[in-house]
C-alpha cells in the first residue's frame, strides 16, 4: 500500500510527462478523497497558470526594443568571450604564481620539513676487556648485569648485524675458558684434570 | 547536421531559425540580433514582470538580459534551444537582482504605486489580484516559481528546465511537485478560510434574526 505522499508525487510526475495515471494510482485516488482533490486541483492549477501567464502583461513596445538595440550597439558581439578567456588566463597565472611563492617560502623557512630524519647514532658502549686473572667471568658478569646491550658485528656482506646477547656471551665464555686453560698449562703444578668450559659457567 | 555558414546581410532575417540568427549576430550582423530580440522579448518580459512584480525593473532586466546575451553570443551552442539559453541568462540576472534586494515583492506596495487614473495601471492593479502567478510568487521559493513558469507559461520540457536551472531532471520534478503542493495548500487554505468566514457570517445573521 503506497502512502498518499508517494501517490501525489506520481500524480505530479504524470502531469509533467503527460503520461496517463497508472492503474494503482487511479485505484488509490478512487478510494482516497484528499488525493482525488489534489489530482483535480493540480490539473486546474496547470490550466489556470497557462491561461494567466499571458494576461495583464503589456507587449514589448518599439521604444523598449530600440533601447535594447541601442545598448547592444555599444558592445561588440562576443566581446565577453575573449574577456572571459583573458580573465581565466590571469586567474590561472595568479594562482600558479601564488603556489610557487608558497612552496619557495616553505622551503626557505622550514627546511627541516623537507629533509629525511637522520638515524640516531648507535650508543658507544665500553665493554670491559677480559682480565688475565679472571678470564671471561668478569665480562660475563658485566654482560649479565647489562641485558640491554646488543653488540653488533659485520656479516659476510659487510652489513651490521645485531646478535643476541646470549650468543656473544657464549663466545666470550669459551674464550675465557681457553685463556684459563692456557694459564693452567703454564703453571708449574698441574691440577689432576684441566677444567672444562662448562665447569666455568 | 551543422548549419551552413551564415550569410551576413541576408535579405530577410525573419525566415531564419534562431540558431542561424545567433550565428549571424555573432559575426556582427545587428539585424539578426534585432530579429532575436523581436522573437524573444515578449516571453522574457512576461517572466521578468511576474518575477519582479513591477514593470520598471522588468524592463531594465530585459535590457540587461539582451545586452548580456549579445556580449556572450559567441558562446551560444546551437545544439540547444535559444529560448533555453535566454531564460538561463534572464533567470541568473533576476536572481542576482533579487539578492541585491531591488525586487519589490508582489505582496508589498511598490515604491511608486501604479497610477489609478491611468487605464493600464488600473487594469494591471486589478489583474494582479486574481492572477495565480502572483499567488505563486508570494508562496513559492524562487526556484519552484521558475520551474513552474517554464513548465506552464513557456511549455518547456523537464530536461530543458533542468538545463536552465542547472539541476538534474529528477530535481526539477521534485521542484514542480513541491510547487504544486504549495499552491494547492495555499488555495485550499484560502477556500477553507472563506468557507469558515461564510459560516461565521451566516451564524451571525441567524443569531441577529
Amino acid at each position: 500500500m503506497m502512502s498518499c505522499d508517494t501517490i501525489r508525487q506520481q500524480i505530479s510526475g504524470c502531469l509533467d510527462s503527460g503520461r496517463p495515471l497508472p492503474d494503482r494510482v487511479r485505484d488509490h485516488i478512487d478510494s482516497c478523497r484528499p488525493c482525488r482533490e489534489f489530482h483535480e486541483a493540480c490539473r486546474g492549477i496547470g490550466e489556470r497558470l497557462a491561461a494567466d501567464a499571458a494576461s495583464g502583461c503589456p507587449a514589448v513596445g518599439p521604444l523598449l526594443r530600440d533601447a535594447v538595440m541601442a545598448r547592444c550597439s555599444q558592445v561588440r558581439p562576443g566581446a565577453a568571450t575573449a574577456r572571459n578567456w583573458r580573465r581565466i588566463f590571469i586567474r590561472f597565472s595568479a594562482a600558479a604564481l601564488a603556489t610557487a611563492a608558497l612552496i619557495t617560502l616553505a622551503i626557505l623557512i622550514r627546511p627541516a620539513m623537507f629533509k629525511q630524519p637522520l638515524p640516531s647514532p648507535a650508543p658507544v658502549v665500553i665493554v670491559p676487556q677480559p682480565h688475565p686473572d679472571q678470564g671471561g667471568t668478569r665480562l660475563v658478569a658485566w654482560l649479565v648485569s647489562n641485558p640491554d646491550i646488543v653488540p653488533q658485528s659485520l656479516n659476510k656482506a659487510g652489513q651490521a648485524v645485531r646478535e643476541p646477547v646470549k650468543q656473544q656471551t657464549d663466545l666470550l665464555m669459551k674464550k675465557g675458558a681457553d685463556f684459563a686453560s692456557t694459564l693452567l698449562a703454564a703453571m708449574p703444578i698441574k691440577p689432576a684434570s684441566p677444567p672444562k668450559p662448562q665447569d666455568l659457567r | 547536421m551543422p548549419e551552413p555558414a551564415p550569410e551576413i546581410g541576408g535579405s530577410d532575417v525573419s525566415i531564419h531559425s534562431d540558431g542561424r540568427l545567433a550565428m549571424q549576430a555573432a559575426a556582427g550582423h545587428a539585424p539578426a540580433f534585432g530579429e532575436l530580440v523581436n522573437r524573444h522579448s515578449g516571453g522574457l518580459l512576461r517572466f521578468l514582470l511576474r518575477y519582479c512584480g513591477n514593470l520598471h525593473d522588468a524592463e531594465d532586466l530585459l535590457q540587461d538580459t539582451f545586452v548580456r546575451a549579445y556580449e556572450h553570443i559567441g558562446s551560444y551552442d546551437a545544439n540547444y534551444k535559444f529560448t533555453t539559453w535566454m531564460f538561463t541568462i534572464a533567470w541568473r540576472l533576476a536572481c542576482s537582482h533579487h539578492r541585491k534586494g531591488r525586487t519589490v515583492r508582489i505582496n508589498e506596495e511598490p515604491a511608486q504605486p501604479l497610477d489609478r487614473s491611468c487605464p493600464l495601471g488600473h487594469a494591471m492593479k486589478a489583474e494582479q489580484k486574481d492572477n495565480l502567478w502572483n499567488t505563486a510568487r508570494q508562496v513559492l521559493p524562487e526556484n519552484q516559481f521558475m520551474a513552474l513558469w517554464l513548465k506552464y507559461a513557456e511549455d518547456i520540457s523537464v530536461q530543458e528546465i533542468a538545463r536552465i536551472l542547472d539541476r538534474r531532471p529528477g530535481n526539477v520534478k521534485v521542484l514542480l511537485f513541491r510547487a504544486r503542493e504549495g499552491l494547492y495548500d495555499k488555495l485550499k487554505g484560502d477556500e477553507d478560510g472563506k468557507l469558515s468566514a461564510g459560516r461565521r457570517h451566516a451564524g451571525a445573521v441567524a443569531g441577529g434574526a
